[in-house]
């Protein structure tokens, strides 16, 4: 097990920073997911850490030894890869004993922990087959096993749901998650999907465009994302922003008001969650335009005078049709304000909110 | 089937009478080719064998005349023959290891320079694509031991070059070194596009598990090559024997003392430089005996090796 | 009756239909033909002369290099082609009387009275149960060419070439010890059997026995005659292992003292030497301890396969033109080919060309010293052939003498011939 540190990794491609100096640590035994859209350089940087990529600037430290130079093998770690890359001519047991090979670990002790491998993935019945003859499952499972069977100090998996359907996703999920608490392996994971980071990942880095945008627990970048792309990125349905004019220093959505640190500035982002907002007898008073029944849950689209708004109403049943004016409340603890250019978040202090305000909330603040 | 009304199945009725039309839509589209095939391979492969079997000198006005195997007897008892036999066997066996082992190495190491190996493909592939006419023009006058090309450049460093074609111990080595230096590029070519459906993850996965460059070659590009090696040597054993034909016949003509001839250029000169269309015909049906022997040990050895996704 | 249509119609098509029927009263025979140094404009030149002179022929000619010109016509005589004359080696002659439907060119006397002109030694090679079934045409005797340039250099006289072998030999000897140049090669042809045959005429023997189905090449003479070919690789070391096409090369390009092949190759090699070397041309050697040279002449002929009728005769007023002296001496000019007509320097005009022409001179003095070359007369001598080709093969490689490998060899050969049918 191995406590990771970054010091101002940078990847270039030619002319394309891929990987902008940055900086990061991982505890020993943490579930780290990188988390961002395609082309931020997660995958990049996983691949820096496993050693295929050798970095053009910057450190990686594993439990304070410089690595940055070593080659993948000597790093005992162990990366899945987004295909698996399982070895196509070879049984599913040549496999996993091929590191073990490599090692030179003596035959009688390679099977023992070949089979101590399948076990923990449950593959053991699936030994003598070849990948083509396996499942997407079965063959993700193998290539967890063969990363296994090195015991090493760090895993890396690249995307490794990604290419299963929606119900075994969930089911591998759980069961990655379940794996790496077992075994108390650091973990990094990159994905694009933030459902698989937040269920499955201890704490989220958010990169953006090869920078770190924001690190930290799934709570945290729910309810304090640092900026307009950690704020727009996390939560779906995505978070309503719209720009709004202080009033000395103060913003205002129906009868939720703020104030703001720095009261000279003109204009502001603010950010409201569409599960965070209510109808209410009185408040900002709006028109919807589209109603989308979700199953669980109902979305609506109501024009206001501050924008096109989204409401995620957590009922099954239609409330409002189409054409009719509501009126929308939200608690002033769930606004968030950010610099319209610069997107980073603006602190706000919440004014003591009233009665009438208080009784036109119905939830709790939990996440979605 | 109780489900079924009697109502239900007079409806079927039309199929009822289960009588099958004779279609002649696809022995329609199958002709030509079969005409084809006919013309030019099946009753060509007869004739020869009717051929075999008589004593004929290629003139349409002379009777033909059987003999039975007599011409088989005259074939095999040649010395010609026998020399064109070994001669064979020895090509298609040094043939293999020059021809489709050798283009591996070369073809990984292209492919591992990415576009960088674009000189290095278009310059192997050059001899390919010369007329082996003029291929074989060339080499004689660069291994001519009496001041040609390689001549001069050995004497400046005060090495005599023996007269490579013209003795018997070097003439057979020395057409096999010119047509695999011909084919080279073409099977390296092959290769790379075997080497191509590799993903190259595998090879970063092996690296991680600590292969190192000759283990990668042995356990993953070696097997994954399988079908693109099983193809390159069934086409070396197949056209090598052929390709030969045309340095032979420029450079030595089968000499000397028969270190050079082989099955083909020996059926050539029985049928097109002496007429002996009997003999001749003897010689190729012999050939193709051995061709279908080749042919045979191939797929029962190799088929086994190969695997294919 | 007589339309204006029917008028208007006769007068449109009278042009176009006319050549048409003065052709169809034209005899159209086809000859194959081939010329050493590939280009044919000699020859063709020749035959539009006939045409001019005989309107009513037509000669079409059908030009290939000597490797594929025995091809072509074997070719075209199974295809039932046209063929009226056709070229054929030397060698080859007899094969293709028994073989094809080729005719004696003197059938009928009458229509043969050209024949006289040739020097009867040269017909010898077509003669057959008293009739001629063959015509030179592109024929040769070996010379020995050699490089002036480096005999001067080694201190020879280059004005009194080798008369005898041993004298060859000497002067190699001498050559290669100045210059490192190799001394000697002679050409072998197509399965060493022209070479062969030289070798064994020069020094007394033979290569194939006068009925053409036999080797003998184990008689003393012929022998001696392969002993000394030897020699000149293995003892004397003076000759070169090549090939034709090597030594032709290397000879031409200065890198070969002495080279010994048809007298065929003269135009192209004054040609080649131009600038270069200086060119020597001597008769070929005598063979040591003999007073006479035997050399064969040899190379292309005609024969006939026109079927009876006027494509036959219009063949025969071709060769007619072809064998008159002029005519004759003009295409061996032309050609650089040996003049086969009797005394040729009848001609003036041949006699000048030998004052302005040198080089031709001991290929005319040798003429008289030629005979027919020898042919096969047996259908299948593939086998033998490349018996013998692999004796001289070992012969040169030094596997044994001569008295212990040739007989082998041919008694080998000759149960090759007496079995095949």
């Amino acid at each position: 097990m191995a406590a990771i540190t970054i010091t101002c990794l940078s990847k270039t491609f030619g002319a394309v920073k891929a990987v902008d100096a940055i900086d990061l640590t991982i505890l020993d035994g943490e579930f780290v997911a990188i988390l961002g859209p395609s082309g931020c350089g997660k995958s990049t940087t996983l691949f820096m850490l496993s050693g295929i990529e050798t970095p053009t600037g910057g450190r990686v430290l594993f439990d304070g030894d410089d690595v940055t130079a070593m080659e993948a093998k000597d790093r005992s770690i162990g990366l899945v890869f987004q295909s698996y890359a399982l070895y196509p001519h070879m049984t599913v047991r040549e496999n996993i004993a091929f590191p073990l090979d490599m090692l030179k670990i003596p035959k009688t002790l390679r099977a023992e922990r070949v089979a101590r491998a399948a076990g923990i993935v449950q593959i053991g019945e699936l030994l003598d087959r070849r990948p083509h003859q396996l499942s997407g499952g079965q063959q993700q499972r193998v290539a967890l096993a063969r990363v296994l069977v090195k015991e090493p100090r760090l895993l890396l998996l690249d995307e490794p749901l990604s290419n299963l359907d929606a119900s075994l996703r969930h089911a591998m999920r759980s069961e990655i998650r379940r794996l790496q608490r077992r075994l108390g392996l650091t973990t990094v994971l990159v994905t694009h999907d933030q459902i698989e980071a937040t269920t499955m990942a201890d704490r989220i880095v958010i990169m953006n465009r090869g920078r770190i945008e924001q690190v930290g627990t799934a709570d945290e970048l729910y309810r304090h994302p640092a900026n307009l792309f950690v704020a727009g990125f996390i939560g779906s349905p995505a978070m309503n922003l719209v720009t709004l004019k202080p009033a000395h220093g103060e913003i205002r959505v129906g009868a939720a008001a703020a104030s703001l640190q720095d009261r000279s500035l003109a204009s502001v982002t603010v950010g409201l969650r569409p599960e965070h907002l209510r109808f209410a007898a009185e408040g900002l008073p709006g028109r919807i335009a589209l109603v989308e029944p979700m199953g669980r849950e109902v979305l609506y689209e109501i024009e206001t005078e501050i924008g096109v708004l989204r409401l995620l109403d957590p009922v099954h049943q239609i409330r409002h049709r189409e054409g009719e004016n509501v009126s929308i409340a939200v608690s002033p603890d769930n606004l968030l304000a950010f610099e319209t250019e610069e997107g980073r978040s603006l602190p706000l202090t919440v004014h003591a909110s009233g009665p009438e305000v208080a009784k036109s909330l119905v939830r709790s603040e939990s996440l979605p | 089937m109780t489900a079924l009304a009697q109502g239900d199945l007079a409806g079927l009725g039309s199929l009822a009478p289960r009588r099958q039309r004779f279609e002649a839509a696809p022995y329609l589209y199958l002709a030509p080719l079969i005409l084809l095939l006919g013309i030019f391979t099946f009753w060509p492969l007869l004739h020869t064998a009717y051929l075999s079997v008589t004593s004929w000198n290629l003139n349409p006005g002379v009777p033909v005349r059987y003999v039975g195997i007599a011409n088989y007897e005259d074939v095999i008892d040649s010395d010609l023959f026998s020399a064109a036999l070994w001669n064979t066997v020895v090509t298609i066996l040094v043939s293999i290891p020059l021809k489709v082992l050798l283009p591996i190495p070369f073809a990984v190491f292209i492919w591992s320079m990415g576009s960088r190996g674009e000189i290095y493909r278009t310059v192997l592939f050059l001899p390919t694509m010369i007329s082996f006419v003029a291929v074989s023009v060339a080499w004689l006058w660069i291994l001519s031991p009496l001041g040609g090309y390689l001549d001069l450049v050995l004497s400046s460093v005060g090495i005599k070059l023996p007269p490579l074609l013209t003795r018997a111990e070097t003439a057979l080595g020395t057409i096999i070194g010119i047509s695999t230096w011909k084919i080279f590029g073409f099977h390296v070519l092959l290769f790379l596009a075997g080497l191509t459906r590799i993903p190259h993850r595998l090879i970063d996965a092996m690296r991680i598990d600590g292969a190192s460059d000759g283990v990668i070659l042995r356990r993953l590009i070696w097997p994954m090559l399988g079908p693109t090696t099983l193809f390159v040597l069934i086409s070396t054993v197949i056209f090598t024997m052929q390709q030969v034909f045309t340095p032979i016949d420029m450079l030595t003509k089968g000499g000397p003392s028969n270190a050079t001839t082989n099955l083909f250029y020996v059926t050539y000169q029985y049928t097109f430089m002496n007429f002996s269309v009997g003999q001749g015909a003897a010689a190729t049906v012999l050939l193709f005996v051995f061709l279908m022997i080749v042919a045979l040990v191939k797929f029962r050895l190799f088929d086994r090796f190969v695997h294919y996704r | 009756m007589l339309t204006r249509r029917t008028l208007v119609a006769t007068a449109l098509a009278a042009p176009i239909a006319a050549p048409a029927i003065g052709q169809a009263r034209q005899t159209e025979i086809t000859v194959y033909h081939y010329q050493n140094d590939r280009r044919g404009e000699a020859f063709k030149d020749i035959i539009r002369r006939f045409e001019a002179a005989n309107p009513d022929i037509k000669v079409t000619d059908v030009f290939k290099t000597d490797a594929t010109i025995t091809a072509e016509l074997q070719a075209a005589l199974a295809a039932r082609r046209p063929v009226d004359l056709g070229t054929v080696i030397g060698i080859r002659v007899q094969f293709y009387r028994m073989r094809t439907p080729a005719v004696a060119f003197d059938e009928d006397p009458a229509q043969a009275k050209w024949l006289e002109n040739y020097l009867p030694n040269f017909l010898d090679v077509g003669r057959h149960g008293g009739k001629i079934y063959a015509v030179p045409y592109a024929f040769g005797t070996p010379m020995l060419y050699h490089n002036r340039d480096l005999v001067r250099a080694a201190g020879l006289n280059v004005d009194a070439p080798p008369r005898t072998w041993d004298e060859v030999i000497e002067w190699a000897k001498r050559i290669q010890a100045q210059s490192g140049i190799p001394g000697v090669a002679q050409i072998h042809g197509s399965n060493k059997f022209y070479g062969t045959m030289l070798m064994a005429n020069n020094a007394g023997g033979r290569y194939v026995s006068e009925s053409g189905d036999r080797v003998v090449l184990d008689s003393p003479e012929a022998l001696a005659g392969l002993q000394l070919w030897q020699d000149l690789a293995v003892t004397h070391k003076v000759m070169p292992i090549a090939n034709d096409q090597q030594w032709t090369a290397a000879f031409l390009g200065g890198r070969l003292a002495m080279y010994i092949t048809s007298s065929a190759l003269l135009r192209q090699a004054v040609d080649s030497a131009k600038g270069r070397f200086e060119l020597g041309v001597a008769q070929y050697p005598l063979f040591p301890g003999r007073t006479q040279r035997r050399v064969p002449n040899s190379g292309g002929t005609f024969m006939l396969f026109s079927p009876p009728g006027p494509r036959r005769e219009a063949s025969l007023r071709f060769m007619a033109f072809l064998s008159e002296l002029t005519i004759a001496n003009e295409w061996s000019r032309e050609s650089g080919y040996m003049p086969l007509m009797r005394e040729p320097l009848r001609d003036p005009a041949m006699q000048s060309y030998v004052e302005s022409f040198p080089y031709v001179r001991p290929v005319i003095a040798q003429m008289p010293d030629t005979i027919a070359t020898e042919t096969w007369n047996h259908p299948n001598a593939l086998q033998a052939e490349n018996t013998v080709a692999t004796l001289i093969d070992d012969l040169w490689a030094g596997k044994g003498p001569a008295s212990q490998l040739v007989p082998e060899a041919v008694r080998r050969a000759n149960a090759a011939l007496s079995r095949a049918n």
